[in-house]
């Protein structure tokens, strides 16, 4: 083999070489760049759905709370659900015009808001709370009541007097009422 | 050579721009449906809101055959469905709830009703000449309309009060009474249109009225102790004013300190009026300057003050923030 043609191999290897190189490096960042943007772009899409998502629920969260029935310790609130999806309570509260009386009702306790050191759960007094919110779910075009007592010893209902209801349902609507006794 | 290096640099372009317009492809696919998916509920929902306002339901209550009837009457733009009917009585407590399972209402629910349609609707209820009934109507959209049996009676004053020239207060015209005072008794003498003179300055005196509380916001009003009936009179070109301080009573005696009272909203209360001066029970007997002559027509004022809106229990740290002059009724002093 001639020199001359020895030079020309190894400097066609080298050529050879050096282009798996490139193609190599630009494959390795460009899959990098690809699995990168990629991930991003699913995870971006994916937290822009759940936003989407939140507000659609929140639009097709709807009820009405049709009527409230005192006895002195107890409130029955008639509640229809006139929206898209299932209606689940997250609280409820019970107040009057000044707010001296202002109660608390969640899935696992009842509040005196005035007095939030004041609270009794309701895993101990489950009859406070008919049904329990944690598994209230009401179906779109239907209604339903919900029984709300108040602890012992704390101040009750009085005759001629207004109170208000606010519910706080799972998506974050509020729906509030008011009805005299 | 030069082609070889020309070829792999169009692959790696080729290969770039493939993985670019993958993502950039899915993500604006992803993010257009999703937006897709928002405008479609949030037009369904405006949607929704807006039948919500063109549906509107007449009521009338009335007693057919012994049993409360609803007259309904779809005054709105679209049809409608009534699910569910809850009969109260004043008290608040629940007579009737009546849904689609309910077989003791004429006709059964749901009832459907087109534009202009009406429905005569006939429950179980027979009501009682002196009980007030409430009914409330809810439609598959949620909405809910009311009425009662028979018409109460702020739907009636609602309307003499929508001058606003009786303010909150309703006053009852025949209550309007006298009484002789004696020893923190009262004893009834009659309606106090006519008084004799010599009544007014032989006697200890006191009137009263029966009033309540409509304020349109259904909050309570307390009266505080510088309420107080006011008769006027002129005499000659001066005018002349006795006034009577309202008390607290329990029946037909007078307290000696007075309590401020609480008007609950649409509740009928007894006032009197029987003292000289504020708070404290100071009897009211007429003399001099005071007494109206013979065949004087005294007007007649009640001033009430106090509270509104406000818990009882808070207004001894909270400023007054009501006071209404109410034209009340006239006095004929007679010899």
């Amino acid at each position: 083999m001639c020199a001359a043609c020895a030079k020309r191999r190894r400097a066609g290897l080298s050529e050879l070489l050096a282009t798996m190189l490139t193609l190599t490096l630009t494959i390795v960042a460009g899959s990098a760049v690809f699995y990168y943007v990629g991930a991003r772009s699913v995870e971006s899409t994916s937290l822009y759905g759940d936003s989407v998502n939140d507000v659609i629920s929140f639009l097709q969260e709807k009820a009405s709370i049709v009527d409230m029935n005192y006895t002195s310790s107890s409130v029955t609130v008639w509640i229809y659900n006139r929206g898209r999806l299932d209606l689940e309570i997250a609280q409820v509260l019970i107040y009057n015009y000044s707010r001296s009386m202002y109660y608390l009702y969640n899935a696992s306790h009842v509040v005196d808001l005035n007095n939030p050191s004041t609270y009794v759960l309701l895993d101990n007094n489950p009859n406070l709370e008919k049904p329990r919110f944690s598994g209230f779910k009401l179906s779109p075009e239907r209604a339903a009541t919900i029984t709300l007592t108040i602890p012992d010893n704390w101040t009750t209902f009085a005759n001629g007097r207004t109170y208000y209801i606010s519910i706080t349902a799972k998506h974050g609507n509020v729906f509030t009422y008011y009805q005299r006794w | 050579m030069s082609k070889k290096r020309g070829v792999s640099g169009i692959v790696a372009s080729v290969i770039l721009f493939t993985m670019l317009f993958t993502i950039g492809t899915g993500y604006l696919i992803a993010i257009n449906r999703i937006n897709n998916l928002y405008v479609k509920t949030y037009v369904e929902n405006s949607e929704q809101t807006q039948d919500l306002l063109r549906e509107n339901l007449e009521l009338l209550a009335m007693v057919v055959n012994d049993k409360i009837t609803l007259l309904t009457t779809n005054k709105g733009e679209l049809p409608l469905a009534i699910i569910a009917i809850i009969v109260r009585n004043e008290d608040g407590g629940v007579l009737g709830y009546y849904n689609v399972s309910s077989t003791s209402i004429t006709p059964r629910l749901p009832i459907f009703l087109n534009p202009l349609d009406t429905e005569s609707i006939t429950t179980d209820i027979e009501p009682s000449s002196l009980q007030k009934y409430e009914m409330k109507l809810l439609t598959n959209r949620g909405n809910i309309y009311s009425t009662t049996y028979p018409p109460v009676r702020n739907e009636l004053a609602a309307r003499a009060l929508s001058s606003g020239a009786l303010g909150d207060i309703y006053l009852e015209f025949n209550s309007y009474s006298y009484y002789r005072v004696s020893s923190n008794t009262l004893y009834y003498q009659g309606q106090a249109f006519t008084i004799p003179v010599s009544f007014i300055t032989n006697y200890y005196s006191a009137f009263s009225l029966t009033i309540t509380n409509l304020n349109s916001e259904q909050k309570n009003i307390i009266l505080d102790g510088y309420t107080r009936i006011f008769q006027f009179w002129g005499v000659g070109s001066s005018m002349r004013r006795v006034t009577w301080y309202i008390v607290s009573n329990q029946s037909n005696t007078i307290l000696n300190n007075y309590t401020p009272i609480e008007l609950e909203y649409d509740k009928p209360k007894v006032l009197v009026f029987a003292s000289r001066a504020p708070n404290t029970f100071q009897p009211v007997r007429l003399s001099g300057d005071e007494v109206p002559p013979q065949g004087t027509l005294a007007g007649v004022l009640i001033l009430s003050h106090g509270w509104v809106g406000v818990d009882y229990s808070q207004i001894g740290g909270t400023t007054a923030n009501y006071g209404q002059s109410s034209p009340y009724v006239t006095t004929l002093y007679t010899g």
